[in-house]
């Protein structure tokens, strides 16, 4: 089901008048027929080719669209169904949601110049790259997948989150069914190994397993609590020594200072922030110093927002978030998640470049040499190393040097005075309440939305009157930040533990609306700790 | 539960004084060797699993198991087997 359909069923559900903006894409004969997409600005105009159908359906014009051959109008959503099922396709070649844009694969490209690395002719042949992650749609036909594992907690070995065949995706594309799903490096083998969800042990299992089937990059997007030198920053120290080099998300957790998530915090991975469309750092991004002081995060890299998110591949098994769905092949969504499979394809072309340049060294001086490659021929944006480390991603640079390098050589950040004393510990930051509207509400003054959409108005109406997690997606997906939505769920984990004596609910409301404030005071964030904590009061 | 040690990650040990039970643990191990395994299943650790790639193993444990396991010689660690997410 696609966002539209998921909102006007939703609306329906619920008894709620609202108004559907649509886009209507127009077949080419009749605007041909019309004169140009320019005469049909009105609903005049278009009332030529179903009057009847307009005026029963209170369609109002909203704008043409000359780019698509397209218009934008609003209706009621009681007669949406009405009026789609009486749309000419003589007339009318499709319709979707006026919902906000998310940019294809083939528009973050040029950000990060993949493109004009392209043009030199380096596409990651033959690098196999290891995505642990939440599973992978193997027979995806933009992925050319080698391996596949399943060293997870879950019992199903697909990808019904789609999480990691979008993260896939990203970093290697094969693009075979169309611009939206090309890579950073479309030649990549891809070896996808499921670790989430789970624990520290399953991707330490998942990383040795990589290591086996000769991955030469391994890409994290995951993140949690932790210490740089915990079990799992040794074994990214470990897979290092081997030459092997770990891109991992830097964290959800900003927009503070000293929120950079485990296992980004150790110094051997390389953490990754996330930019916007406009090249400005998100809110969400986790911003350093480590918790040894150390800066964090490496490299930046587009990750998108709640605005603009990313569209990548979609999990054909990918069973929640049906809001993220962009037709059978793909999805759009956001976080540091995104950003860092951008680096990871960047690494396979540099090493690609390495390979013909003939440059031959092995272990810890080869891993120090590919990431002395990315960080130091990044792009400089406006914001400070706190945020964005080297700086954004440049992967022409990168590959550019590697053509030319002749012996082993390291990076290292400057070392400027930390912003903030370094937090003792990685956390993962969260909300906790139990009242939605509540929890909206300070979400929504946290991120400090400017407005809030008419549809998400709406959603939240939804919301009050009883649907659940289908509204909660919904409303992430038509107002911001992904920190929405992932918090939300937190939340929806918490309400269906609670138990249901009344006295124990109320104490439980205290402990979780005084968990609130630390959270909000960024005293506490880790999900798991605060649930732990709640049950003891 | 006094004498907890060195040995033991502080979240872990906030876990141990509450005494918990059923605690995700990785043990980092002076070698990783079947003699040193069968002796951590002979003392209880549950769902015992190799991680050769830190000379290691996950398990579960109750809270005295893990003050009892982190007197071991062949013992060089314990930690907190923490949860992570896709981000």
């Amino acid at each position: 089901m696609d966002l539209l359909e998921t909102y006007v069923n939703l609306m329906k559900k619920y008894a709620i008048k609202a108004n559907v903006r649509i886009i209507l894409e127009l077949n080419t004969e009749f605007i041909r027929e019309q004169g140009t997409i320019r005469d049909i600005s009105s609903l005049e105009a278009i009332d030529t080719m179903s009057p009847s159908i307009l005026d029963a359906s209170q369609v109002e014009f909203d704008k043409s669209l000359e780019l698509i051959n397209g218009l934008s109008v609003s209706l009621p959503v009681e007669n949406f169904g009405y009026f789609s099922s009486r749309l000419s396709s003589a007339d009318v070649q499709g319709y979707s949601m006026d919902a906000p844009l998310a940019p294809h694969l083939a528009k973050h490209r040029p950000l990060v110049k993949a493109d004009l690395a392209e043009d030199l002719g380096y596409r990651g042949e033959g690098i196999k790259i290891a995505i642990l992650d939440t599973g992978l749609d193997t027979k995806h036909p933009d992925l050319n997948v080698i391996y596949y594992a399943n060293y997870s907690r879950a019992s199903t070995d697909e990808d019904v989150d789609g999480h990691g065949t979008h993260v896939a995706g990203i970093a290697a594309g094969r693009g075979k069914t169309g611009k939206w799903g090309l890579g950073v490096a479309p030649k990549a083998k891809v070896i996808g190994i499921k670790v989430l969800p789970g624990y520290d042990s399953n991707i330490i299992r998942g990383m040795q397993k990589a290591l086996e089937k000769g991955a030469r990059i391994i890409n994290m997007s995951l993140g949690g609590p932790g210490t740089p030198w915990d079990p799992l920053g040794k074994a990214i120290y470990n897979v290092y020594k081997k030459g092997v080099i770990s891109i991992v998300a830097a964290g959800n957790s900003g927009p503070n200072y000293g929120t950079i998530e485990s296992p980004a915090c150790n110094p051997y991975a390389i953490a990754v922030a996330a930019v916007n469309y406009d090249l400005k750092i998100t809110d969400y991004s986790s911003k350093g110093p480590s918790v040894d002081g150390e800066v964090k995060p490496d490299i930046s890299a587009p990750g998108g927002d709640g605005r603009l998110m990313i569209i990548s591949l979609r999990s054909k098994n990918m069973r929640n978030r049906t809001a993220f769905f962009y037709g059978d092949y793909y999805a759009k969504d956001c976080g540091t998640s995104m950003a860092t499979p951008f680096v990871t394809g960047a690494a396979a072309l540099v090493l690609e470049a390495l390979k013909e340049n003939g440059f031959s060294c092995d272990g810890e001086k080869l891993s120090d040499t590919i990431r002395y490659l990315l960080l130091s021929t990044t792009s400089k944006i406006s914001a400070n190393i706190w945020e964005t480390g080297a700086g954004f991603l440049n992967v022409y640079n990168a590959v550019t040097k590697a053509r030319k390098i002749d012996s082993p050589k390291k990076y290292e950040h400057p070392r400027p005075r930390p912003p903030i004393k370094p937090p003792k510990k990685c956390y993962r930051r969260g909300i906790a309440s139990t009242d939605f509207l509540g929890a909206l509400s300070t979400i929504l003054k946290r991120y400090k939305l400017p407005s809030v959409p008419e549809e998400a108005e709406n959603v939240i109406l939804a919301v009050k009157k009883g649907a659940g997690l289908e509204a909660l997606t919904l409303f992430s997906t038509l107002t911001s930040p992904y920190a929405i939505y992932r918090d939300l769920l937190v939340i929806k984990e918490i309400e269906s533990k609670l138990p249901r004596s009344k006295s124990i609910i109320k104490s439980v409301k205290n402990a979780i609306s005084h968990l609130a404030y630390l959270s909000k005071n960024s005293l506490i964030s880790e999900g798991a700790e605060f649930e732990g904590t709640m049950w003891e009061v | 539960m006094s004498n907890l040690n060195e040995k033991i990650d502080e979240d872990l040990k906030e876990k141990i004084l509450k005494e918990e039970k059923d605690i995700p643990i990785i043990i980092m191990l002076s070698e990783l060797n079947d003699a040193n395994i069968q002796k951590l299943e002979e003392l209880g650790v549950k769902n015992l699993d190799k991680l050769e790639l830190i000379e290691g193993v996950s398990g579960i444990a109750d809270s005295n198991l893990i003050s009892k396991i982190s007197k071991l010689d062949f013992v060089k660690e314990i930690h907190l087997d923490r949860e992570k997410r896709p981000l």
